[in-house]
């Protein structure tokens, strides 16, 4: 088998940090494949289950890898290096994939590239079809991450803000318990909220009063817990579509608040959005407002491409220090910091 | 000649062998030092290659092997992920093989091999929360009792009806030993290498053509995850 020169051909990346089972095949910018097989296992545990999730990572892993081979018409003979999600994410989840990775890589000897999650869903706006070039700011919002990223250049990021608690995600989905909603509760807290009055309830927008530019979402979160209680059972349900339109808006507005604050540097022409949070209407109503106030260009990359994919992981590895074989052979995703 | 590279991280240590028509060309063995967490990810691939060396490179390996458990969760699945991987990598044979069955075949290698043995191996792994997995075979390597999880008096309940000499050795008898004991069953002593998996036992297995264990790449799990039981046992309340 010859020995393929790294960036020369189509990279195979793997990512498994949470509960999506994922595996691309990305040639430069331009994407061959992107299969992501969702966990629906999760939801009637009303969240993600570490144990549950890599359970269904062994099982999905082998057809999902072969199938992201199969749809982008890639014989392995091709692929010039494979790229794994090496953190942060569940550690059971993350050793499918990287143990996965590293296994094919080997018995290829192909250079193994470990990269960064959150590089990842920064380096999904490099992608085909319209590739967006640095600089611009990044909001990565997700059930697992909050991040404010300030991109200069396609090999890395500034972390301009972070949450000091949930993730923005998290806390949609724990308000969405608190309100009877099942899990992933983002969708259905979105569609009750269509129904309600954000300003029926004043729950205060966390932060938008801190100079800085983290995040917290914990004071919202309990917020809703006492109103919960003060109302009742049958007040709750009274005035689920209030709630649920009020707690949105406080969430979405501490987001929208903190990019507003990053933007008046006037560094940064264009914004991107990435995480799965990114799919909330009234989140991109607002950050789409805003971007029109302030003449800057906004990028929506699509919805597979915000939530958890291995395309965005494909993307980051391209800017990430690959291994050559025999390096990685003891590479442990436990041992290595995430960010290097 | 093919070549077999065998290999488990089921328990806490990482077993990789080669053998190359019935003798051993590499062993390795590797466990964590006292209240360190085991090192799979990090010492099993390095040694696999070792392993692929010692019989000459890929082109050789006719056939992989991994155990499949039962065993600690997130070990078990290090190996099965990367005989996946090794799977989709090349066309070689890529199989599964039970934890259980090659400590048994391990503990009569252990004890002098045929004849010489104990009449009844009763493998035991630690499965955590005061519990063992365990099976139990004839020096044959049949299964006279099925993969289990359960406690000490269920492993001695289960060898009580066997009848016969049984010695009960691997992992699950050291962390076990004053229960076992108490409960009057044949222990391997502590330092009995009859306690430890062969890797040279899964290639020794995993070599047999018409072995019925050797299956598919699926963990062996024998325990729902937490989660799942919480949510059974609350419906089960409502
Ligand atoms: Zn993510």
């Amino acid at each position: 088998m010859a020995e393929p020169v790294p960036g020369s051909g189509p990279v195979l990346a793997i990512e498994t940090s949470c509960d999506d089972t994922c595996a691309a095949v990305v040639d430069g910018d331009r994407i061959l494949s992107n299969v992501i097989s969702s966990q629906r296992a999760h939801e009637r545990f009303g969240g993600v289950v570490p144990e549950v999730a890599s359970r269904r990572h062994i099982e999905l892993i082998g057809p999902v890898v072969e199938t992201a081979l199969d749809e982008a018409g890639v014989d392995l003979d091709r692929i010039s290096s494979v790229a794994v999600t090496s953190g942060p994410g569940l550690i059971g989840a993350l050793l499918v994939g990287v143990s996965t990775a590293k296994a094919l890589a080997d018995a290829r000897r192909l250079p193994f590239v470990p990269t960064d999650h959150l590089e990842g869903h920064v380096a999904a706006n490099f992608l085909e079809p319209d590739p967006l070039e640095p600089p611009f700011l990044c909001l990565v919002a997700s059930g697992g991450h909050t991040l404010l990223a300030g991109v200069r250049s396609r090999d890395g990021f500034e972390v301009l803000g972070e949450t000091l608690d949930d993730a923005a995600g998290e806390a949609i989905d724990k308000g969405a318990r608190m309100l009877g909603l099942g899990f992933p509760g983002g969708p259905a807290l979105q569609r009750l909220a269509e129904e309600g009055s954000p300003d029926a309830f004043d729950f205060p927008v966390a932060m938008s009063r801190d100079p800085g530019l983290d995040f917290s979402f914990s004071g919202t979160k309990t917020a809703l817990a006492y109103t919960c209680r003060d109302l009742g059972e049958g007040g709750v349900e009274r005035n689920r579509a209030d709630l649920a339109a009020s707690y949105q808006a406080a969430i979405v507005g501490q987001l929208v608040a903190k990019l507003d604050r990053a933007l008046r540097s006037g560094e940064w022409p264009a914004v991107a959005l990435g995480g799965g949070v990114a799919a909330n209407g009234p989140l991109r109503e607002a950050v789409s407002r805003l971007c029109e106030e302030r003449g800057l260009d906004l990028k929506l990359v699509p919805l597979e491409l915000c939530t958890d994919n291995a395309a965005m992981i494909a993307a980051a590895s391209q800017s990430s220090r690959p291994l050559a074989w025999p390096d990685y052979l003891g590479f442990d995703p436990l041992a290595s910091p995430w960010r290097s | 000649m093919t070549a077999i590279i065998g290999f488990d991280t089921a328990t806490e240590e990482t077993v990789v062998a080669a053998m190359v028509g019935g003798e051993s060309t590499f062993e390795f063995r590797s466990g964590p030092v006292e209240g360190d967490r085991p090192a799979h990810s990090s010492e099993l691939l390095t040694a696999v290659e070792q392993a692929v060396d010692s019989v000459g490179g890929w082109e050789r390996v006719g056939r992989v092997v991994t155990g499949v458990g039962p065993g600690t969760y997130t070990g078990l699945r290090v190996a099965i992920a990367t005989a996946i991987g090794i799977a989709l990598a090349r066309t070689t044979e890529v199989a599964g093989i039970p934890t259980l069955d090659v400590m048994a075949r391990s503990i009569h290698i252990a004890r002098g091999g045929e004849g010489d043995g104990p009449a009844i191996a009763v493998p035991a792994l630690d499965a955590r929360r005061g519990e063992l997995f365990f099976a139990a075979y004839d020096p044959g390597g049949s299964e006279l009792h099925p993969a289990s999880v359960g406690s000490p008096e269920a492993l001695a309940e289960a060898v009580s009806q066997l009848g016969g000499s049984a010695l009960v050795a691997g992992p699950g008898a050291i962390r076990f030993r004053s229960e076992l004991e108490a409960l009057g069953l044949e222990l391997a002593g502590v330092d009995d290498p009859a306690n430890h998996l062969l890797g040279s036992a899964i290639c020794e297995l995993g070599n047999q053509e018409d072995r019925n264990g050797q299956g598919p790449l699926e963990p062996i799990y024998l325990r729902a995850p937490d989660a799942e039981r919480w949510n059974r046992e609350r419906r089960d309340v409502v």
